[in-house]
């Protein structure tokens, strides 16, 4: 053999083993457990962001620390709260708003994380953007819906996060891969004014949008879009209540603009059913529901304050028809205590709220009332709670408890508040959508009291532990009547919701000033919205200074805190701290959002004893 | 890369043509050289006499020349001297050259086991003899001997005790984030050996099963081991691919090579691990939230007792040995267990035989061990037991072929390793506590779980509990298979050119298999669970280097040159199966099938693969002037499958000088002295830098939208790519002398400086979320690290019948952050929640760590609130420490005389702040003696009592009854004012004004525990200096007459303690080296420090 053969021989052995391991090399860098291949990139992305938990799918962890300690945002709102005594020290505090201490303090998740959770969860737009922008032809017209739609849940939870901070990062938010690495905080109503007329456009984009889609592309939408599967429709009306709702929120401060909008929002479809985001998810009834779990956790910080209850139920005794409100039985478990003597067959159990006097619920704790701790037995509760509960079978072993998104009620009080204050022409009274509101409401709590699958698997298990050995009203048999009766009560008739809801308008009607029907109608949306949108409430508690509050009376001290806002983060002042010094002045819990209307600054509603009507 | 290649190529050739053109000899003479130990020579010119003729022998200290009969042979070598050797009627020399200049290392092995002068290396190396390892006992982990013993190798073991993972690093390595790779690589035999960080810290809130498995490192027995070489220089990297980052250790096993003829050595060695505490316990008080805190029952009879208080805190009613009502009803006198905390553990106990056979001949040699070690640590059930097989053979088939067969077996079962029990702490430690009753108490009858729901036992029994059922009730069994093998041939094509080339594999397989028992039956079965998980890795090693050694201009110029490739493969696999949470149905069966209401059973649950493969070629000419001055040239491309395609290779070059200026210059004392200087610029990819291989892989996954759910969404990537990543950079140079003195050598000292510049170090950024992501995974700045180590070996007393050897190391170490990713000047390395931050911040060094400082006054003085405590300032960080040690080091001290050696270790280290847990626990639950303070009059408490209506605390006297407006008519004795100021505000200015606000002690020792409200005070970050007597050992060989009488070669015996404790630390009430492992600036989970007493015998036949 020739050297030059050998030579080129050993060259070219050479390159083939270098080329050989150059393919394995290219190979090795992918990691062969992450699918990595993915076609169906833009609906799958928002299908995530859709299911991303604090959009509108409530986090488990932050439900549960929201109520735990009863200083967190539900507590100061007092949408719910532990049966308070003096054992609980840290009431001490509870109106001190200086530092760091409010809302479950520093090492608490919800003012550390929800800002933060915006922007990583709210990212998924950013890089539906950024993949759009690498497509055309059909690709781009059978997925930018995804983006549109992507955009409306990005401006919705970037204005659910000012009501909560006031300015935040957003203009040049979710720009790390431009290298923006420290964003701005933008002024918050420039903020607001960009989103309506974001969700605007979108309201006239959208249905060229979805008309340009193939009917693959639409027929793909329809699967990933598991909130309201895939209804144009539906969105639009959506979007359009979601104007609405700001348009109303910013009308204290820029009436103008909010009555431009308004007029033309109002010649738009408004949502015809309530729009809910279903749970794909099968737990077992009796394991805490599923996005609820840090209610039945927390079972022991579920109670009803009286701010809510006494709206509910006027003579604070049984339910009864026609004068109480018919969605008490769904919303409020009944106490221990039986009006009169008991009864297998009519419920005539007492309904009762917590009070924020807790002094004087002292002494009846002393005295041994006493509630149960444990969510897993509803026997426990009726045995033991001396205080209602929010219902055990709507929510919390509601496994298939919907995602809130919006209601025809909020809309109805939505415009109610519009026609009060004129702000644009609804081409009905206020009184009028109040008592829609009221119908519309118990529909959607009874209905919510239905799809909870409890009672067949309560009875189950119940019977098969023997829960009803024991007290005379459970002996076992009649378990049935029982379960119907508490855990799954009848809806009242169309007449009996009717016969309340008219009351509800004439006492609304007869109210005089403007305040006061403010006071009415916030009274309802505490009712309706109660613990399914604990933020959307302190925030209109915040913007409308109602309903009044009961102050605090804990060891012979009286409290009266209203938080204004949380505050920032520590990510802002550790990984942005230039462009955190500009709002430094306002990192505090009293500074109000900018909605807050210029005469409503300097009002403090709390009732001054608890002797309210 | 194409001229590389040619060049290799070529140099193929080369040997090819020599091949054919093999010359005819007179008369062959073939041999090898070695030195006392056996370990080859390399480059030692043999010269027949009075010719020119003349050979040098190869790396493996062969020869071959061809020479006129009757001739004489001439060998000559550095440190040597010349020696002849008559040759006679002999064709096959085995030559052994004594060393000119006493006990020195001459030689050093490098890549593949090829073994240098040490004269010609150019970066800083420390040797490490297997007899220094075993000198104070053999360790069960073969890093626990290295502590001290190498300058500027730090190495630390954590809570996890000898079967866990020991941190070592190298010239203080670092990286800009906590999880990046500061380990060295661990080389065996010429095998790069697969490595993990590990930890006990707890993982997925399940401390109980928060295990630290080690790594192969544990397994090596050193027994075994023949030397550990430790290359800390970027140079040194070149050899051994941008794995060796960090330096590398390189371990050499035992060959039979020393052993003339057949040697057989039998040792066996029993160790005894005494746990002992550093907590110094107050045992004054019991439990209780204060001296007025009882607790009291009443029983059906209708008397009322007291009963021991269940409490997490120890500020309690003061012992005074009445009867009191324990939680199982019986009467026990109300006093102290001081003892209780050591009452948990025992004394852990290890044995360790050793067989090893070995001999050696013109042949080749081979040394076969065997080794058994059972241990068992001072926690219930958990012992390990761990067979090992070596073999070492090398065969001198011709003089043209040699071929050496290595292959070290490990069988490692391990069960109930220690569990992360840091609950049971921060929950108590009670000193009224009797934790020996608990032994028994927490099971029923029949062996399950006791209800105790209904016993209110204190916190910290019902964590104990949990512990004490994981490590009684359950299994955790890990059964490890472990090999590293290697078959390595050296063919000799001429004398100047010869062929290396080597196939090794290090594999390790181990099956993890959990056995929870069930917990109750009744009322219903609870609890139980089975879980299997197989972890498979397996790296695959396979290199050839061709080498070309040869003289000119009479041996004056030698060069030495190699060139070759590299390829590493390393696939991991973990598959997993288990009965989930939901429990066992049936007892004492562990099996999936069991699974209690399990549907899908005998289903796989698990399984993550992952590989990544490196493979490079190397090339590198050494140039040498009369033994005086050599100059290296080295070059390496490796091509990395964790880099993005594109990005995936990287070259780097070397370089270094050395110059034996003794040859040159004689200066008086001065033996030898050597000057060297060296730069290396290397390169990586994130399996590297951070030990995690998929790094930079930008993809978008696919997940169930949330837990449980059937439908999938897409995931784009928690991180933020800015653009593909590129390799990282390091560059180093390094200038250092050795020099030897007086008769004997009796002083040696070696320095070292170095200065590296880590540039687009691979790190995930962290960013701020508005920006859309929480981190950035990019190529960072540029940090720079230098410092110097210093070695003196010295032996200042020498006679025929003693000698006196000292040695000292010592390393200091500096870093700063030069520049970050642009735009960016801080980036966060690692933190606790938010209240400590570690970070490295462009102009400063790394690793400075930030905390809250006290809320203080514009004089710097403490402010304490309206309740008299301090509080934080959280709205600015302050530097509290750094977490990197400053300087470290050891001293060693040997004394021989007549067959004893008594032998001394102390080791220290300056610098590195540590955050203690534990004395923030202890201190908050009052378990502490330093609690005692202000506690009672004794202990300079203030008297004060409470005023009725205000609540304020007033001063009063110890001896007078209290004022009628006193609340409860109670004078308290347990008052204090802290040090510091108050705020008064008087029309809207604040002034500050001496603190006289009295608290009560034990509320001012609970802010420990309520964290002073928004984070840790930083009064718990503490320096952790230490000076810790490391060993202390006697070593007696019996006088050889005896020997001789019992037919042995050689008998020794030997005791040893080691970790006798601190001569000196900063860190109170706590092991200086508690840390969690990897980490270090965490103290956390810990356990008590153990005493080893070993004592062994040694036998060779």
């Amino acid at each position: 053999m020739k050297r030059s053969t050998i030579q080129y021989m050993i060259i070219l052995f050479s390159f083939s083993l270098l080329f050989g391991c150059k393919k394995k090399l290219e190979e090795q860098f992918r990691n062969p457990e992450v699918y990595s291949k993915t076609e169906n990139l833009f609906g799958g992305i928002f299908l995530s962001m859709l299911t991303e938990h604090k959009i509108f799918v409530q986090d488990y962890g932050e439900f549960y620390w929201q109520m735990n300690a009863g200083t967190e945002v539900p507590g100061y709102a007092q949408i719910v709260q532990r049966h308070i005594t003096d054992r609980y020290a840290w009431f001490l505090n509870f109106d001190d708003l200086t530092g760091v201490n409010s809302f479950g303090g520093l090492t608490n998740n919800l003012w550390n994380n929800r800002l933060n959770d915006f922007y990583t969860r709210a990212r998924f737009w950013a890089v539906l953007n950024d993949e759009l922008s690498k497509i055309s032809g059909q690709g781009l017209t059978d997925n930018k819906i995804y983006y549109t739609l992507a955009t409306v849940l990005k401006d919705y939870t970037a204005l659910v996060n000012v009501d909560l901070y006031n300015s935040i990062p957003y203009s040049e938010a979710f720009q790390g891969s431009q290298k923006v690495f420290y964003p701005k905080f933008d002024d918050p109503k420039e903020i607001y004014l960009s989103v309506m007329n974001d969700l605007k456009q979108i309201s006239q984009e959208l249905p060229q949008v979805y008309g340009g889609m193939s009917d693959l592309g639409k027929n793909l939408f329809a699967k990933y879009d598991v909130a309201l599967g895939g209804n144009i429709d539906k969105w639009l009306r959506f979007i359009n209540a979601l104007r609405l709702k700001y348009a109303v929120r910013i009308s204290g401060v820029e009436e103008a603009t909010a009555k431009t909008h308004l007029q033309e929002i109002l010649s738009k479809p408004l949502p015809l059913q309530d729009l809910l985001q279903p749970i794909f998810a099968d737990v077992a009834p009796e394991s805490n529901g599923f996005w609820l779990r840090g209610l039945g956790e927390n079972s022991f910080a579920s109670f009803i304050p009286d701010i809510i209850m006494r709206r509910m139920n006027r003579d604070l005794g049984k339910y009864q028809p026609g004068i109480d409100d018919p969605r008490l039985p769904v919303i409020a478990m009944p106490t221990k205590y039986f009006e009169g003597a008991g009864s297998l067959t009519t419920n005539n159990r007492q309904y009762i709220g917590v009070s924020y006097n807790t002094d004087a619920q002292k002494p009846a704790y002393v005295a041994g009332e006493r509630y149960t701790t444990t969510p897993n037995s509803f026997i426990l509760s009726l045995q033991q709670n001396a205080k209602s509960q929010y219902h055990l079978t709507t929510f919390t072993h509601n496994a298939r408890f919907p995602a809130y998104m919006m209601s025809l009620a909020e809309v109805d009080l939505l415009l109610a508040e519009v026609a009060l204050k004129n702000l644009g022409n609804t081409g009905k009274t206020a009184g009028q959508h109040i008592k829609e509101a009221v119908t519309h409401s118990t529909d959607f709590w009874y209905t919510r009291n239905e799809e909870s699958r409890m009672s067949a698997s309560f009875t189950n298990k119940a019977r098969s532990n023997n829960y009803f050995t024991g007290p005379l009203t459970f002996s076992s048999g009649r378990f049935g009547e029982d379960s119907s009766l508490y855990m799954h009560p009848a809806k009242p008739g169309s007449s009996v919701v009717n016969q309340y809801a008219d009351s509800i308008e004439n006492r609304f009607n007869t109210r005089g000033n403007l305040e006061d029907k403010m006071e009415l109608l916030m009274q309802q949306k505490y009712i309706h919205l109660n613990l399914v949108a604990p933020f959307e409430l302190w925030t209109e508690l915040r913007r409308t200074r109602h309903p009044y509050l009961e102050p605090m009376t804990f060891t012979s001290k009286i409290m009266k805190p209203f938080p204004e806002r949380l505050r920032y983060p520590l990510s802002a002042s550790q990984t942005n701290p230039d462009k955190y010094l500009t709002v430094q002045p306002q990192d505090n819990f009293i500074t109000p959002i900018f909605w807050v209307p210029a005469d409503k600054r300097t009002v403090i509603p709390y009732w001054n004893n608890y002797t309210y009507q | 890369m194409r001229s590389l290649l040619l060049k290799f190529t070529s140099l193929f050739l080369l040997v090819t043509w020599s091949l054919f053109s093999f010359a005819q000899a007179k008369k062959k003479i073939t041999g090898s050289v070695q030195d006392k130990d056996g370990n080859a020579i390399a480059s030692v010119t043999i010269n027949e006499k009075g010719t020119s003729n003349n050979t040098v022998s190869g790396m493996d200290g062969d020869f071959i020349i061809e020479v006129n009969n009757g001739a004489t042979l001439v060998f000559s070598y550095v440190g040597y001297g010349t020696q002849e050797y008559k040759i006679g009627n002999r064709a096959d020399l085995l030559i052994e050259l004594n060393s000119s200049s006493g006990a020195l290392d001459e030689v050093v092995v490098t890549a593949l086991g090829i073994k240098r002068d040490k004269r010609s290396i150019g970066y800083a190396t420390s040797t490490v003899k297997g007899s220094e390892l075993q000198q104070a006992g053999t360790p069960l982990n073969p890093a626990l001997a290295l502590y001290g013993k190498a300058a500027g190798v730090g190495v630390n073991i954590g809570s996890a005790g000898p079967t866990g993972g020991v941190n070592i690093r190298i010239r203080g390595a670092a990286g800009l984030e906590s999880f990046a790779r500061t380990r060295p690589l661990f080389v065996v035999d010429g095998v790069p050996i697969y490595d993990q960080a590990t930890s006990m810290a707890n993982t997925s809130f399940d401390p109980l099963n928060s295990l630290d498995y080690g790594s192969g490192i544990n397994d090596i027995n050193a027994e075994d081991i023949e030397s550990i070489e430790i290359l800390k220089g970027a140079k040194a990297t070149v050899l051994y691919g941008s794995q060796a980052l960090n330096g590398v250790v390189l371990i050499t096993t035992k060959t039979g090579k020393k052993t003339k003829g057949l040697g057989v050595n039998v040792s066996h060695q029993v160790s005894f691990e005494k746990p002992f505490s550093y907590i110094e316990f107050q045992n004054d008080y019991g439990s209780g939230n204060s001296i007025l805190d009882t607790a009291t029952t009443l029983l059906p009879n209708g008397q009322r007792v007291r009963t021991l208080r269940a409490n997490r805190l120890s500020f309690g009613p003061k012992f005074d040995g009445s009867q009191v009502m324990r939680y199982d009803s019986v009467m026990v006198p109300y006093q102290a267990h001081p003892d209780n905390f050591l009452d948990l553990f025992r004394t852990g106990i290890s044995n360790r035989t050793n067989i090893a056979i070995s001999g050696g001949g013109a042949f080749g040699s081979a040394r076969a061990s065997y080794s058994h070690v059972e241990f068992e640590d001072i926690i219930d059930n958990s012992y390990q037991k761990n067979n090992t097989f070596s073999f070492n053979g090398n065969f001198n088939i011709s003089p043209f072929a040699k071929f050496e067969f290595t292959t070290n077996l490990y069988s490692i079962t391990t069960h109930n390793r220690r569990p992360n029990i840091e609950q049971v702490v921060a929950w108590g430690l009670n000193r009224d506590y009797d934790y020996n009753w608990l032994r028994d108490f927490y099971l029923d009858q029949n062996g399950y779980r006791k209800e105790l729901d209904a016993f209110a036992l204190p916190p910290s029994a019902t964590r104990l509990t949990g512990v004490l059922w994981e490590q009684n009730q359950n299994s955790d069994l890990d059964r490890k298979f472990h090999t590293i093998s290697s078959l390595r041939t050296t063919l000799n094509f001429t004398k100047e050119i010869s062929l290396i080339a080597q196939a090794a594999i290090d594999y390790t397989n181990t099956d993890y298999t959990t056995e929870n028992q069930i917990v109750r039956l009744l009322p219903q079965v609870t609890g139980g669970k089975f879980q299997w998980r197989k972890q498979n890795t397996m790296v695959q090693n396979y290199q050839a280097l061709l080498n070309y050694d040869n003289g000119f201009m009479s041996d004056n110029l030698r060069i030495f040159a190699y060139g070759g490739f590299a390829y590493q493969q390393v696939n991991e696999t973990n598959v997993f199966a288990g009965t989930g949470e939901n429990g066992l149905r049936f007892p004492d069966w562990y099996s999936i099938g069991n699974d209690l209401n399990g549907t899908d059973l005998n289903k796989l649950r698990g399984i993550v693969r992952g590989s990544d493969l490196i493979y490079g070629i190397l090339g590198s000419v050494t140039a040498s002037w009369k033994n005086t001055i050599y100059l290296q040239i080295d070059g390496r491309k490796d091509w990395n499958s964790t880099l993005p395609p594109g990005n995936n290779s990287y070259f780097y070059p070397g370089a270094s000088i050395v110059y034996n200026f003794t040859n040159d210059f004689t200066i008086p004392k001065l033996n030898y002295g050597k000057l060297r200087f060296s730069w290396a610029d290397v390169g990586g990819g994130p399996n590297v830098a951070l030990q995690n291989r998929y790094f930079a892989d930008n993809s978008f996954s696919v997940e169930p939208v949330y837990e449980g759910a059937t439908i999938i969404g897409v995931v784009p990537p928690n991180a933020l790519f800015l653009g593909d990543i590129k390799p990282f950079r390091k560059r180093e140079f390094e200038i250092g002398f050795n020099t030897r003195w007086f008769k004997q050598n009796r002083i040696e000292i070696d320095f070292a400086f170095y200065n590296n510049n880590i540039y687009n170090q691979i790190i995930p950024l962290n960013i701020n979320p508005a920006t859309g992501y929480g981190v950035a995974n990019i190529n960072s700045g540029n940090v720079k690290n230098w410092g110097y180590e210093l070695s003196v070996k010295a032996a200042p007393v020498v006679s025929s019948k003693y000698r006196w050897d000292l040695t000292l190391t010592a390393a200091r170490q500096f870093s700063k952050v030069i520049k970050l990713y642009e735009g960016i000047n801080e980036q966060l390395i690692d933190g606790i929640n938010s209240a400590v931050r570690v970070v490295g911040t462009v102009g400063k060094p790394h690793g400075d760590i930030y905390m809250y400082d006290f809320a203080r006054d514009p004089n710097g003085q403490q402010i304490v609130g309206a309740t008299g405590f301090y509080s934080l300032d959280p709205t600015k960080y302050t530097k509290v420490g750094n977490i990197n040690p400053k300087a470290f080091g050891g001293l060693y001290s040997d004394f021989f005389l007549q067959g004893f050696n008594f032998h001394i270790g102390i080791d220290y280290k300056f610098g590195g702040s540590i955050f203690s847990y534990s004395n923030q626990y202890l201190v908050g639950n009052g378990v502490l003696e330093s609690t005692l303070r202000f506690r009672d009059e004794a202990n300079e408490g203030m008297a004060y009592y409470i005023e009725q209506g205000s609540n304020k605390k007033i001063p009063w006297q110890h001896n007078q009854p209290a004022p009628t407006n006193a609340v409860g008519g109670i004078v308290y004795h347990d008052g204090l004012i802290l040090d510091g100021v108050k705020g008064v505000t008087t029309g809207g200015t604040t002034k500050y004004e001496k603190n006289d606000i009295i608290v009560a002690a034990p509320a001012y020792y609970q802010t420990y525990i309520s964290d002073v409200s928004t984070g840790w005070p930083p009064d718990r970050m503490f320096k952790n200096d230490y000076i810790k007597l490391r060993e202390i050992s006697i070593d007696y060989t019996i006088p050889k007459r005896i020997s001789d009488m019992l037919r042995l070669q050689k008998l020794s015996v030997n005791a040893a303690v080691r970790n006798l404790g601190y001569i000196y630390k900063t860190l109170p009430n706590v092991d200086a080296e508690a840390a969690l492992g990897a980490q270090g600036f965490i103290e956390n989970s810990f356990y008590p420090a153990t005493r080893s007493f070993t004592f062994g015998v040694n036998a060779s036949f």
